[in-house]
């Protein structure tokens, strides 16, 4: 073992739990998790070579192969494609050299990656951590020039040399557009301490029931009560529990998060306080997605400030867990199994985390807004809170606009809008079609849905919106979103991993021009096999692109179908069946010879 | 604590807190499994066990049953999704039963007759994945892997509880791996056992093979579906 490791291992804990950690450090300081490296924390941990490595290959950010001393990663989403993706993805080949897909040079590795909660400001790009925002073939080419002739990327990112610590750091990498300011989010200063001490006199049955009467749910998406869940956690048994902040943002078109964690970390933290002080927990985690790495000493730097002003430390405190690129990681168990060092499959439930969490503790999981609203709650009064919004949803909630639209960002919007009144809001240029909540959502038709409303019980978004216009191939968007969820199921379980594989297929044969009606219906069938048969909400939910289209603009499908024409299935390419039959026997033929 | 459960809309009788799969076998209704092992925690991989429970679609071997409790086995919906999931397995992986090692005694193979498979309704893949042969006594052949997660839960080292069998990479990527030097130290009787667990033909023991005539293989003697049945039986009678 080298001195470096050794070195590593003695800022960890000898426990599985810090392994994600020590993959980190060792991916930082040497460039890729070695068999020899993985065999020295293997012997650490008192773990098999190949258990550390399962854990370390699951994630995208961690290397098994030399990956290059600079690592480039280009986010390929949808709204990045609309905006340029191609020309920066080839200016980005020409100047390092290396190709995307391949193994890259001593210098670089090019890779890339799904959505890294950067839709505002597409295409966008992470270089060692460090975010680039609005790219052209031009600004990559300094870049690279730049990082060639040594610069690191924090300093060219930052030329400024303002403190990695501060927000303005933060906010010249991101340039984040929030549009609204309150009444729940964005609100400007408030008195944590105040705040904290007030909630203090409060038992923690009375802050449940506050929370519950607020009417508060998940907005992560799934919409559980937030009170509900805090109760169940308070309830079960257990010396020692949890709260965990899901800050893994992955659902592409969405930044609200990282929006709340620029402007308003402190009220997040209040509310993972709040929660803790709720259930009776004294350990939290803010999961934080490997995407959003350059927030980490900003978030440090806010986390000592509550300390320093008596809000953490005693009695409770946070630390940061970091990803390592996995949209699988925002389903609640599986960012558990995550934070104890695990690959990021999600449990089987029952036992839900309020029962048997974090190292089998109790363990309350909310995301990053519901623990802002959370905190806002216990400032202004449940009363308040309820009094916005529509029954059963109530409040306000964040939404990440991005695609075609005047003014894309941040908006905080109350439960009940209407599409029509957010595509006003935000400009929209001559929509078509809105995806809702990102690929796991529902794709709308303006023409049909624009008077459906922002709610629970109608469109329940989890604050992803995408806007597309009519020039748009949404054919190719559906495409998209199908590889995405092929490229970041786990794998646990065969419908999810083989199902969505078949189902991508099927929209590549539409969109090459060789499907028949019967591929159709195939789609829907095999997309409600995936829906029903899946084990987690990942593959519950990836047929949406394909059944939401099919079902709200059957044209686009329709258009690109081929008549069936004598025996051959129009799937079935005769010309190249015959020229794979040609190479092979290319191939063959001087192995005949020998 | 004796509940009362409604399968396919006959009543049965059964402890509070028992696992669907076993309750309905001991009532004689078998229904298919490719990860499930009795007596182990569920595994909830291969999701052949699909069922409806209270009108929702959940896994047979990860529900503990309750009072009341209406499960369909039998609807021709959920029916036609287990036969489904089988054959993708089918078509994901590469599996020639003729050739394989395995065959009369792989569970894949065995339940693919049960649920009336004839071909799998979806495009075979034919990935390419490389057999490792590096340890002593085990040959793993990746061609068959359904990833089910049994080798890699429940076959560890003895003296230190490390895994011996993982799964590397993820999703479609997703491969099998052998700790070579933790699986050279397994007597044995632990190598057969691995054999024996594993449901398809990719944990084999070097040295021996086709020692069984057809004719005379554990699924030749007695269908998976009787064996299931006859041993819940004994286990629950």
């Amino acid at each position: 073992m080298t001195s470096g490791s050794a070195m590593i291992f003695n800022r960890h804990e000898r426990d599985r739990a810090g392994l994600m950690d020590i993959l980190w450090d060792v991916q930082r300081e040497s460039g890729y998790i070695s068999t020899e490296a993985a065999s020295g924390i293997a012997d650490r941990l008192g773990m098999s070579v190949e258990d550390v490595l399962e854990t370390a290959t699951f994630y995208h950010f961690f290397h098994t192969a030399p990956s290059g001393r600079h690592r480039i990663y280009l986010s390929n989403n949808v709204i990045a494609k609309m905006r340029g993706h191609r020309q920066v993805y080839e200016a980005l080949e020409v100047h390092t050299e290396t190709r995307f897909g391949e193994p890259g040079s001593a210098d670089f590795g090019l890779f890339e990656t799904a959505c890294i909660g950067m839709s505002d400001h597409e295409p966008a790009m992470l270089v060692d951590d460090v975010v680039f925002t609005d790219l052209t073939p031009a600004s990559v080419g300094e870049i690279v020039e730049a990082l060639k002739s040594g610069a690191p990327a924090a300093q060219i990112a930052n030329p400024a040399g303002l403190p990695r610590d501060g927000v303005a750091y933060v906010d010249a990498l991101t340039r984040t557009t929030v549009h609204t300011s309150g009444p729940v989010f964005f609100c400007g200063d408030t008195d944590y301490s105040a705040l904290w001490r007030r909630c203090l006199t409060m038992t923690s049955e009375n802050v449940i029931a506050t929370v519950s009467e607020s009417g508060l749910r998940g907005l992560g998406g799934a919409g559980f009560p937030t009170g509900n869940k805090w109760k169940l956690c308070r309830a079960a048994t257990g010396d020692e529990k949890y709260i965990i902040c899901n800050a893994d943002e992955g659902e592409p078109g969405t930044f609200k998060d990282r929006a709340l964690l620029t402007y308003s970390p402190k009220q997040v933290f209040m509310g993972m306080a709040i929660a803790a002080h709720a259930v009776g927990a004294r350990q939290g985690i803010l999961y934080l997605r490997a995407e959003y790495a350059y927030l980490r000493d900003y978030l440090a730097r806010q986390l000592a400030e509550l300390r320093e002003d008596g809000v953490l430390g005693d009695g409770f405190d946070i630390r940061i867990q970091l990803g390592a690129g996995a949209y699988i990681c925002g389903d609640e168990t599986a960012l558990i199994e995550s934070c104890e060092g695990k690959r990021g499959t999600p449990r089987l439930k029952p036992p839900f985390p309020v029962e048997h969490g974090f190292l089998g503790r109790p363990t309350v999981v909310n995301n990053v807004e519901t623990f802002a609203a959370a905190s806002r709650i216990m400032q202004e009064g449940a009363g308040w809170f309820a009094a916005m919004g529509v029954p059963r949803s109530t409040g306000t909630r964040l939404i990440s606009v991005a695609g075609d639209c005047a003014a894309p960002g941040i908006y905080e919007v109350q439960w009940g809008m209407t599409l029509r009144e957010v595509l006003d809001m935000v400009g929209a240029d001559n929509p078509r079609a809105v995806q809702i909540s990102g690929p796991a959502g529902e794709m709308l038709s303006v023409a049909v849905d624009a008077d459906r409303r922002l709610a629970y019980d109608d469109l329940s978004c989890n604050g992803s919106v995408m806007v597309f216009n009519h020039d748009r191939d949404l054919i190719d968007i559906v495409g998209d979103f199908m590889q995405f969820f092929v490229d970041e199921s786990c794998g646990i379980c065969v419908p999810c991993r083989a199902g969505n594989v078949l189902l991508r297929q099927k929209v590549g044969l539409v969109a090459a021009g060789r499907a028949v009606r019967s591929d159709l219906d195939d789609m829907v069938t095999w997309g409600g096999i995936v829906a029903r048969t899946s084990r987690c909400g990942l593959g519950v939910t990836s047929p949406n692109p394909i059944l939401s289209t099919l079902s709200k603009f059957p044209d686009i499908y329709a258009a690109r179908l081929r008549e069936r024409n004598g025996d051959l299935l129009p799937s079935f390419d005769p010309e190249a069946e015959l020229t794979g039959y040609a190479q092979a026997v290319a191939a063959l033929a001087p192995q005949e010879s020998l | 604590m004796s509940v009362r459960i409604e399968i396919d809309g006959e009543g049965v009788i059964c402890e509070q807190g028992a696992t669907l799969v076993d309750v309905a076998a001991e009532a004689g209704i078998y229904i298919p499994t490719l990860c499930y092992l009795p007596e182990h925690p569920a595994l909830g991989t291969c999701r052949a066990c699909s069922v409806k429970v209270n009108g929702a679609v959940a896994v047979a071997c990860a529900v503990k049953v309750s009072d009341g409790m209406r499960v369909e086995v039998n609807d021709p919906e959920t029916t036609d999704a287990r036969k489904a999931l089988v054959e993708m397995l089918f078509s994901e992986g590469n599996h020639n039963c003729p050739s394989c090692e395995k065959s009369g005694r792989c569970t894949l193979q065995a339940v693919g007759y049960e649920v009336d498979m004839m071909v799998s309704r979806f495009p075979y893949q034919f990935p390419e994945r490389v057999a490792d042969h590096a340890s002593d006594a085990i040959w793993l052949d990746r061609d068959r892997c359904i990833f089910c997660q049994r080798c890699v839960e429940f076959v560890r080292d003895r003296e230190t509880g490390k895994k011996i069998f993982s799964i590397s990479g993820r999703g479609a990527d997703a491969r099998i791996e052998i700790d070579v030097e933790l699986a050279n130290k397994m007597p044995p009787e632990q190598v057969r056992e691995a054999v024996d667990i594993c449901p398809v033909g990719t944990i084999l023991e070097k040295g021996v093979g086709y020692d069984e005539p057809i004719g005379e293989r554990r699924y030749d003697v007695e269908s998976v579906k009787d064996r299931e049945l006859e041993s819940s039986r004994r286990h629950g009678k």
